[in-house]
């Protein structure tokens, strides 16, 4: 099965794309293709971000100051935005996976026990 | 997900400038997205077209003909506007561009329909200044206490009169009935009595008319009030021959003496 993960259909989908964007960003500054790619062969092709929605998010993210920008070169020599995460990103990205990890550990006892 | 505000488990003492920090930067590029709008705007659209071409390039290694691997680029990105429209509200300073917008948009309207505009203007000062006008008076009948010692057990007591068909407060009792009264009555602490009229103030070659009351010796103990300078009138001032006295009001020392306090004992 693959799943589209947009913006706009839950707050919760919303959350999920800016943990992966923060995840995926933690191992080194990357530009949005190569994030929306990075994203799809972590999760074994099942996730696809949907590139109207990772734009967004990543505006969200760098004008909420949890990732920065730079212009740079990119594999194919051309001139590249590649986003790399801040400190307070770093410190974000930690908080919101613990709270991940809560979350769907309770989902998963809920679904086991009912 | 979204219950976690923020997380910096070590340092507590470095947490506060953590945070200050990035709202900090979040404020400083927000600003520069703002201020720099049209050059925020180009680096979104190459931004995109980076996105787009190196889908395309990747849609030719996997062995499309260059316009179909276009072409599939584009339909795999979704939808165009409604990204560039979600990016720049990403920005967070949207509502301030709106504002401006409406703002332009509103002076232009004016400008146009300039009859309506000087109505409305007119409507609104209008509006306005009897808004405050009536305020001072309720303010100063109403809201203010008097600016008289213990204002709250101050009465005004008048006599109504059936016959005239006027408001009952424009009758006080007479003199007579004053004193009478004063004699008789154990319910009040002091009584004073005041005729409101009009006086010509005549000298140094000017005359103006002045608003006066003729008032009892009682007058400024009853009202718990001293005159700034001089005195109030004592019992001696009630006297035949002795009666010709006057307190004035800071205005008038102002406008006719100038100020000076020597004034108060010339004639």
């Amino acid at each position: 099965m693959r799943l589209s993960l947009t913006t706009k259909s839950t707050e919760l989908l919303q959350g999920t794309v800016d943990l992966l964007i923060l995840k995926v960003l933690s191992l080194e500054p990357m530009h949005g293709w190569a994030i929306a790619q990075r994203i799809n062969q972590l999760s074994k092709e099942v996730l696809r971000v949907n590139q109207s929605a990772l734009y967004p998010a990543l505006h969200r993210l760098e004008h909420q100051a949890w990732i920065e920008a730079e212009w740079g070169e990119s594999e194919n020599n051309r001139r590249a935005k590649y986003y790399s995460l801040t400190k307070a990103g770093r410190a974000r990205l930690e908080a919101e996976e613990k709270s991940w990890d809560r979350l769907s550990a309770a989902v998963r006892v809920v679904l086991k026990t009912v | 997900m979204g219950s976690a505000v923020s997380g910096r488990p070590s340092r507590p003492e470095n947490r506060l400038n953590g945070v200050n920090m990035r709202l900090f930067q979040s404020l400083r590029r927000r600003l520069r997205s703002f201020l720099k709008k049209d050059s925020s705007n180009a680096q979104l659209s190459e931004e995109l077209q980076f996105h787009l071409e190196r889908q395309t390039e990747e849609n030719i290694v996997h062995g499309m003909p260059p316009e179909e691997a276009r072409w599939a680029a584009r339909a795999s990105f979704g939808n165009l506007p409604t990204a560039i429209e979600e990016c720049y509200e990403a920005r967070g300073v949207a509502w301030l561009d709106d504002l401006a917008q409406d703002v332009r948009y509103g002076l232009r309207t004016m400008v146009k329909n300039r009859s309506f505009t000087v109505v409305t203007i007119l409507t609104l000062a209008l509006g306005i200044g009897a808004c405050t006008a009536i305020f001072s008076l309720v303010n100063a009948v109403l809201i203010q206490s008097l600016p008289y010692g213990e204002p709250d057990r101050l009465v005004y007591a008048f006599t109504p009169n059936p016959l005239w068909n006027l408001p009952a407060e424009i009758f006080g009792p007479s003199n007579a009935d004053f004193f009478d009264l004063k004699k008789q009555s154990k319910s009040f602490s002091a009584t004073t009595l005041f005729a409101q009229t009009t006086y010509n103030l005549a000298g140094n070659g000017r005359a103006e008319r002045v608003g006066a009351a003729k008032v009892d010796a009682d007058f400024f103990g009853t009202l718990e009030v001293a005159p700034e300078l001089g005195h109030g009138f004592d019992d001696r001032d009630e006297q035949l021959g002795n009666d010709h006295v006057a307190v004035i009001s800071h205005a008038l020392w102002l406008t006719c003496w100038v100020g000076v306090p020597m004034c108060l004992v010339a004639r």
